[in-house]
């Protein structure tokens, strides 16, 4: 491998690091506040890309536009699962909390082959084969908008939850619920902002992605394997974590990739899920126990 | 809990459906699925729902079982007698070796799922890189015309259901007998509360691993079945993720907190998603029907069918609460 | 000095803290031990240490001639050293004859031995009535009892018992406490973890004092409780 192919994996693995950090972040979110893990993270994204393809083949509207009508939807989307299934949830023991958003991911991904088929749908533009050049590196201009894009929220997010109240408020729940309760913080409230929060952020991402990547029922399960990997490896619930696990599976992934196969490049994610589940399970980044 | 006595009813039930399915190629079909998801569910569910191990990558036993036959044959031409105990030793090695490592640093819950899933998914991407092993294409096992007893080959479908039924009938007897024994009270006290069972003598680490082991083991068992059943394995259906949820949604709709539970799951389920395969215009409808099915059961009905039945029947014949209790012996 | 349970020079530290310095006392066999200090003062560290939850940092831990410091639970458990749990953990997916039997287990290996044995505590704790209640069932009272039965199914030599009367009503307590006190009898010695002073003084003959990690004193029950350091040490709460 040459230093220029090198570097060109850097570079690849960096804008991805960037959106995996964003469809990560909304994961460790609800976790951190709500405790529980959805299975069924992928399958919004799923969904978002969805809405981005329709947006733009029947209504004409440019992907980065529609990131202003896919987010809003989701987030409320994420209210609604909140109300109807994730409120119950929280009830039951983490074995049928598992079972449910589960289910909850096979049916999304079945309803969505129901409605779309099976096809793989790919917005085309004339800029998505366009280049910007970057000293010995290429990058398509479609990642690098979704890339920007993706670094844009996360700033924002973080912002969100160290200067306002409302990301205070949020904080308090993850950290004690108990004490946050007896302060008088509406939990439930919380949690539904929790989930529109988790959820709307891939309002965002999905519509980018579509420029990049083929939109099929299926796309959302290997993102939610990946964000689980970016969200363990970080430390869960830990939103520093996100970004610090992000940059280590894009830029892994991109550099095996480069250098040996590409299914052996799907592999390492998983072998360094391994790794820091049994050196370190509680994260990268977060101090408190994972067990 | 007259435990035996119900697996003898199973076991019969279990024999006489094998005897219906004689009539028709197309129902031994079915029965013989039934049993296959059955088994799976049952030997899966000895960890989750019995041990308190939920592993969402038991996939990766059923695959080296499949594929240690279907390599076996394929490459070597080895009968299914050196092939399925080579591919169940495999597997149990394997989660011993996994077992070892997530139980050394005290894995539960969710970490310990989404680590099994992790090694699930290294494998899946390991075989279809595999040239050797076919890759994402898969292998085909050699067939010829003659039935062959050695090689685990006939045209018939009931030689296939007999073993798959022995195989059912066989993991719910062992199941069973650990059940009432000191291995089956250590598992449930390890579900229950694995501090408490430590501090009462329980080898937490022994104890899991035994477990994750016999279940891998089974699970391999009917890997290698299924390899012959089909004569064909690719990794998505060996290996896939699907399988893994399979097992969970057959235990959970069942009932977990019963060794038969998951079977139950199995029996109201394959035979209608097969039927509804056939009649369906909408493709993945049952798949569909099923997941509503998971979230309403996880959600109403956290201890399945099986488990509100004989929580339904034990109340009918309970015995009145006694109030406070007596004053201890007094030693002589 | 020796002794069925001795400690010596056992120190635990968590980062910066020192937890528990230089702690040095036996317990003989036969005999009721009490651990007090006042909150803080250790003395759940200590009775982890002993009972193998955690490993100290210095020093050892020997029962019956043994070192048990740094080993597995369920090792020390089978050396005849069993402990109770503060916030009760019962088996709550089984009944109170199988809650026993899984500790019954401990010393038999064939089932029905184990039932026998079970059945066996359950008289003598005079709970046979509860055999077949599913453990969830039960009351705070009820479930103390059974964290005990499980306890003395294992036939140990020394029981841990760790603030056995907390959330307990007087009346429940007193009948806690004579069952405590019978145990001896049986050839079981027990250390208990109290706060309160006067079920010290009456149920048990030996006390070690704990503050900051170190011991204040050890001895006899009334001795102990009347040296004018321990006296300061509970800032009068000990009623002269």
């Amino acid at each position: 491998m040459t230093f220029g192919i090198f570097l060109q994996a850097v570079g690849g693995g960096l804008a991805n690091a960037a959106i995996y950090a964003l469809i990560a972040v909304g994961l460790t979110l609800v976790f951190g506040v709500m405790r529980i893990i959805n299975f069924a993270h992928g399958e919004f994204l799923m969904i978002a890309m969805y809405g981005g393809y329709f947006a733009w083949s029947l209504l004409g509207i440019d992907p980065a536009l529609a990131i202003l009508l896919v987010t809003p939807l989701l987030a409320l989307t994420g209210m609604l699962l909140y109300s109807t299934v994730i409120r119950f949830a929280l009830k039951v023991p983490e074995i049928n909390q598992m079972a449910v958003t589960l289910g909850l991911s096979l049916l999304l991904q079945h309803l969505a082959l129901v409605f779309f088929t099976g096809d793989n749908m790919l917005v085309t533009q004339p800029r998505a084969t366009a280049g910007v050049v970057l000293g010995p590196v290429v990058i398509q201009v479609t990642h690098l908008i979704a890339c920007g894009a993706s670094l844009l929220l996360l700033g924002i997010l973080y912002l969100v939850l160290k200067r306002t109240d409302f990301g205070l408020v949020m904080r308090a729940v993850a950290q004690s619920r108990d004490g946050a309760a007896l302060s008088g913080i509406d939990i439930s409230a919380v949690y539904k902002w929790a989930m529109a929060v988790g959820i709307g952020t891939l309002g965002v991402t999905g519509p980018l992605l579509v420029s990049i990547l083929y939109a099929n029922p299926h796309v959302g399960a290997l993102f939610t394997l990946k964000a689980f990997v970016i969200v363990i490896v970080g430390g869960l619930g830990s939103f520093g974590g996100v970004l610090i696990g992000a940059l280590i599976v894009g830029l892994a992934e991109s550099i095996a990739g480069a250098w040996l196969s590409a299914s052996i490049a799907a592999a390492v994610p998983f072998a360094i899920l391994i790794l820091v589940l049994l050196l370190r399970p509680e994260g990268l980044m977060n101090r408190s126990l994972a067990r | 809990m007259s435990g035996f006595r119900t697996v003898l009813c199973v076991g019969g039930l279990v024999v006489a459906s094998f005897l219906l399915a004689l009539s028709d190629r197309y129902y031994m079909d079915v029965f013989i699925l039934t049993c296959f998801y059955g088994t799976l569910a049952v030997s899966w569910n000895l960890m989750a729902g019995l041990t308190g191990l939920m592993s969402l990558g038991h996939a990766l036993f059923v695959g080296i079982g499949a594929y240690s036959v279907a390599w076996g044959a394929s490459a070597q031409g080895w009968p299914p007698l050196v092939t399925w105990p080579l591919g169940v030793a495999i597997a149990v090695a394997a989660a011993a070796i996994i077992g070892m490592l997530c139980f050394r640093y005290g894995l539960r819950g969710y970490f310990f799922a989404i680590a099994t899933l992790a090694f699930n998914e290294v494998a899946f991407f390991s075989v279809s890189a595999s040239v050797a092993l076919g890759r994402s294409d898969g292998l085909i096992l050699p067939t010829s015309s003659e039935d062959s007893l050695l090689m685990l080959q006939f045209f018939d479908k009931w030689p296939y259901g007999l073993i798959i039924g022995v195989i059912l009938i066989a993991t719910l007897a062992i199941g069973q007998h650990l059940l009432t024994s000191r291995t089956g009270y250590y598992w449930r006290a390890l579900r229950d509360n694995e501090e408490a069972a430590e501090a009462l003598g329980v080898n937490a680490r022994a104890y899991k691993l035994r477990c994750f082991m016999l279940s891998a083991g089974i699970s391999a068992f009917c890997g290698a079945f299924y390899a012959n059943y089909v004569a064909f394995v690719d990794p998505r259906s060996v290996l896939g993720i699907d399988l893994s949820i399979q097992m969970l949604v057959y235990s959970i709709i069942g009932g977990m907190s019963l060794l038969w539970g998951p079977l139950l799951g199995a029996v109201l389920l394959v035979p209608f998603s097969v039927m509804l395969r056939n009649i369906s215009a909408i493709q993945g409808g049952e798949i569909i029907a099923y997941a509503v099915l998971l979230i309403v059961l996880a959600l109403v009905l956290p201890q399945g069918i099986a488990g509100w039945l004989t929580a339904r029947w034990r109340r009918r014949s309970a015995v009145s609460r006694p109030e406070g209790f007596a004053a201890p012996e007094r030693s002589a | 000095m020796s002794g069925l349970l001795q400690l010596r020079a056992v120190s635990k530290s968590f980062g910066g803290l020192r937890a528990l310095d230089n702690v040095s006392f036996n317990v003989a066999a036969g005999e009721i031990f009490a651990i007090i200090g006042p909150n803080g003062a250790g003395k759940t560290t200590l009775f982890n240490c002993i009972a193998g939850a955690l490993r100290p940092t210095d020093g050892e831990i020997l029962f019956d001639g043994h070192r048990i410091d740094g080993r597995p639970p369920h090792e020390i458990c089978s050396r005849g050293l069993v402990r109770t749990f503060q916030i009760v953990k019962p088996f709550r997916g089984m009944t109170v004859l199988e809650n026993i039997k899984v500790a019954a287990f401990a010393r038999h290996i064939r089932p029905r031995d184990a039932e026998e044995a079970a059945g066996r505590v359950l008289a003598h704790l005079g709970m046979e009535a509860f055999a077949g209640i599913d453990a969830d069932e039960l009351n705070v009272a009820q479930l103390r009892r059974l964290e005990i039965a499980r306890a003395l199914a294992t036939e140990p030599q020394l029981l841990l018992l760790d603030e056995m009367l907390a959330g307990l009503t007087p009346a429940e307590a007193t009948v806690m406490c004579d069952l405590i006190r019978e145990l001896p009898r049986q050839g079981i010695a027990v250390i208990v973890v109290e706060h309160s002073i006067p079920v010290v003084r009456s149920l048990c003959e030996r006390a070690v004092v704990i503050t900051f990690g170190k011991v204040l004193a050890e001895g006899m029950t009334a001795e102990v409780i009347a040296d004018p350091r321990v006296q300061e040490a509970y800032l009068g709460r000990a009623d002269g």
